[in-house]
């Protein structure tokens, strides 16, 4: 099988200078859904203003409805996905912790929305810049998420988030996330596919239950604790198959355009004895400093996840087989206890040594240096007394 | 995997999936019946039931169907002729409440 | 406008909410919902908010209902329906429905009064086709009977009970149907279960309208308000009667009171057929039951002023076409 670099030639007229905010309304346009509610909200405004451009220009067909609250607009995408239409939705921080209520319901409804989530901090204090901690508040709401790290990955995902949702044996949201700021309005080339090419990836929208038809269905019925357990194994299950069938979408989408993606991927893992986790944008960070390490002759590598639920865990448990000590990075806190990624990772890994660092959040700079500090502490004893590293806060301990 | 295939996503329910439960153990010791003689077939009875529980057919008043009927009287208390009356449970009542004489 | 044997003999095969539901002994509830899709000739679909009607019909894995029927929670219903309307729109403009839906709402007093308030103004502004029908037995009756904005002045509810310090709800009642017509709206009504071929005549004229309309209808609750439930109607005939819920209609923001009740029975008779208010006969608060009793005297004469004010445009030719002209 010859590779994508012989087979397909990058054509470089496809490639356009945007931001994330601008490459996922250029996914919107091309997806042309149906129906879009949607409620403004910063760092999420980009998307959602050239969106409304393309429709105003005739460029696309979506119904764009202008809800009065997030709540109402992912209420609003239930109704129409659930009625037979394509629906997606775009959102951020308050406004993703305002519309929870109707995502955990989105989910057990099984209404395939895809929702572009610009990451950022939950108040309070009020902040506007980036972190996980709003797409952490979705995290076992049953919906899938993915953390992009580029512009062009937050495009390519929403392409193949369609397909993901609307899959028959999945039928579910699926979140995309984007870092607020570092992706949202952050320029890079981006290569855009052809609109046909696109409508021919994600098809027509197929909903095997739609409400509006001539064999009548009640949704959303209320369950007793003799069908409520049940009722939610097979929404558990259904989220557990989306990562079953994500391979085929993934390659399917690499025939589109040689970009090939898994769930997570490893940089300089091959011989790792110390390795970070991570999600998000700073994935660039984290290899950078890896690169440092490297040429100091230090066995480093960095696994960044992208695909956060259904979680990876035996991939993961597969990139981290031979490594002796883990730092996972989570953008994202968990007053009292452990942060998320870290809490995931540590459960798909046997590995004695796992470190928890939380970095990045309110939009706090991570740097390479951050990232040595902690590959220095990997190298020491662990310390009981101290057992979370809050990177670009904490004092970084001088080791050389 | 223990649990029934039989949920459909979204535990969407198909209408006719189940039969309507018999909600006839909410009655007390009473159910309606009709003295057809008095009835003048104004329906009153079947569009204020809270229960679907007044049988029309082809439009007109056709009994009770005491599977539904949960005994709440408001068919006595709208009847505007005395039609309808509440009885034991065990009145040798017709199977839609028929008291004598032929349905209509 | 269909009457009631119409209505009969279009439920008579398969009523759209049909028997089986749990809700309680003479709930004025499935009279709201009966009426108003039978008097419907479309095929319908219908948004219902969480609430007493909600639980009580889809208990799973039964369903009452034989119309395709959406809950998503409790506030969002008319946010749900705007979705599902536009679906319906987008669906339609690339050919891929052929059938002419109309979609209808139920929600109680509680999800529509208070929590589902602002998911309803913004759907009446941004002009969904809908009917949103309020069933309204004025408190949050699936949960205890607790107060909704919808309780009367004085009831007693489990969070506003009457005591040595309380005579019942302090504050009166918001009014709904003015905050919806604020919207500018085509059609606004107020209806209640005692009077169905009203309801019917109203949904009717609803659901011609273009654009949202909305139906307020006093429905009635035995646990609640406290009475026995084969007393249903004859409360809210009360309740009508008195002039404490007048019927009327608001259309194209012109008003008419759709029944005159001749002569017009006392309200203290309403608040004296339920138990929630019987601490205004006790005799210690005489004062309370005759300003109550002022209030919906000057509310009724209010209501007969606008009607008189709107009379000729009812006989204009724009009001002639909704055929309600004396």
């Amino acid at each position: 099988m010859t590779s994508w670099f012989t087979d397909k030639p990058q054509d470089l007229r496809r490639f356009r200078v945007l931001t994330g905010g601008q490459a996922v309304a250029e996914a919107l346009r091309q997806i042309d859904p149906d129906v879009f509610p949607v409620y403004p909200i910063t760092p999420q405004t980009p998307i959602i203003e050239a969106f409304a451009q393309c429709v105003a220009d005739g460029r696309s067909h979506a119904r764009i409805l202008t809800a009065e609250s997030e709540h109402s607009a992912m209420s609003a995408a239930v109704g129409a996905a659930l009625a037979g239409a394509r629906a997606m939705t775009a959102t951020a921080s308050q406004g993703l912790a305002y519309m929870i209520e109707i995502v955990y319901l989105a989910a057990s409804l099984r209404a395939p929305v895809v929702i572009a989530v610009g990451n950022r901090a939950l108040s309070g204090p009020i902040n506007i810049h980036g972190d996980h901690s709003d797409g952490m508040l979705a995290r076992d709401s049953g919906v899938v998420q993915v953390y992009v790290t580029t512009a062009q990955e937050a495009y390519d995902w929403m392409v193949m988030g369609v397909r993901l949702a609307e899959h028959g044996e999945v039928l579910l949201p699926v979140m995309v996330g984007l870092d607020g700021f570092t992706l949202t309005h952050s320029a890079e080339p981006v290569e855009i596919l052809a609109d046909a090419a696109v409508q021919e990836f994600v098809g027509p929208y197929a909903y095997p239950y739609p409400l509006l038809s001539e064999v009548a269905g009640t949704y959303g019925a209320f369950a007793m604790p003799e069908h409520y357990f049940e009722i939610k194994r097979q929404q558990i299950a259904a989220l557990e198959r989306a990562e079953a069938v994500l391979p085929a979408i993934t390659r399917s989408f690499a025939k589109l355009c040689g970009r090939q993606y898994a769930p997570l991927e490893g940089y300089c893992m091959e011989d790792a004895e110390r390795a970070m986790v991570i999600m998000g944008s700073q994935r660039g960070t984290a290899q950078e400093a890896v690169d440092k390490l490297r040429e100091r002759g230090q066995k480093v590598g960095v696994v960044t996840v992208r695909l956060f639920r259904p979680f990876p865990r035996r991939d993961l448990a597969e990139q981290l087989r031979a490594v002796q000590a883990i730092a996972v990075f989570d953008r994202a806190s968990t007053p009292g206890s452990f942060p998320p990624l870290y809490l995931d990772t540590r459960a798909a890994v046997r590995t004695p040594r796992v470190d928890s660092v939380i970095y990045g959040l309110g939009g706090r700079d991570l740097t390479p240096d951050d990232i040595v500090a902690v590959f220095d502490r990997l190298k020491r004893p662990a310390v009981d007394a101290d057992p979370i590293f809050y990177a670009g806060s904490d004092e970084i301990e001088q080791e050389r | 995997m223990s649990f029934p295939d039989t949920i459909r996503p979204g535990a969407l329910i198909r209408s006719g999936d189940q039969p309507s439960p018999d909600m006839s153990g909410w009655r007390v010791d009473r159910k309606p019946a009709v003295q057809w003689s008095l009835c003048v077939d104004c329906l009153l009875c079947w569009a204020f039931c809270p229960d679907s529980a007044v049988v029309v057919e082809s439009g007109h008043f056709a009994g009770f169907h005491y599977p539904a009927c949960k005994g709440c009287e408001i068919c006595v208390a709208t009847c505007p002729t005395g039609a309808v009356a509440m009885v034991p449970e065990t009145s040798p009542v017709g199977p839609r409440g028929e008291m004598g004489g032929e349905a209509r | 406008m269909p009457n009631l044997r119409t209505l009969a003999e279009r439920q008579a095969a398969r009523p759209a909410l049909g028997s089986g539901h749990s809700l309680c002994r003479g709930c004025g509830i499935p009279l709201v919902v009966r009426t108003v899709l039978a008097s419907i000739r479309t095929p319908v679909a219908v948004v219902n908010a969480t609430g007493c009607l909600e639980v009580a019909s889809t208990r799973y894995p039964f369903t009452a209902w034989s119309v395709p029927w959406l809950h998503v929670a409790f506030e969002n219903a008319a946010a749900v329906a705007s979705g599902v309307e536009s679906a319906y729109l987008a669906l339609r403009r690339r050919g891929a429905l052929r059938q002419n839906f109309t979609f209808v709402v139920f929600a109680g007093d509680g999800g529509t009064y208070d929590i589902g308030l602002q998911a309803l103004s913004g759907a009446l502004e941004r002009g969904h086709r809908f009917l949103y029908v309020c069933y309204d037995n004025e408190g949050y009756m699936n949960t205890g009977v607790q107060r909704s904005g919808a309780t009367p002045r004085a009831a007693n509810t489990t969070t506003t009970p009457s005591g040595a310090t309380s005579t019942g709800k302090a504050e009166a009642r918001k009014n709904l149907t003015e905050i919806v017509l604020a919207h500018r709206i085509p059609y606004v009504a107020q209806a209640a279960i005692s009077h169905l071929q009203d309801l019917s005549d109203k949904v009717e004229r609803a659901t011609h309208s273009e654009g949202p309309s909305f139906l307020n209808v006093l429905s009635a609750c035995p646990p609640g308000w406290g009475y026995e439930p084969r007393d249903t109607i004859a409360v809210v005939q009360h309740a009508v009667n008195s002039g404490y819920w007048p019927l009327l209609e608001v259309i194209e923001g012109h008003w008419r009171l759709t029944v005159h009740p001749e002569p017009r029975e006392s309200v203290g008779d309403w608040f004296g057929s339920q138990k929630r208010f019987r601490h205004l006969f006790d005799g210690v608060d005489v004062d309370l039951l005759a300003s109550l009793e002022q209030t919906a005297e000057a509310e009724w004469q209010r209501l007969a002023e606008m009607e008189a004010r709107d009379r000729d445009w009812f006989a204009s030719p724009d009001g002639a076409r909704w055929g309600l002209s004396d």
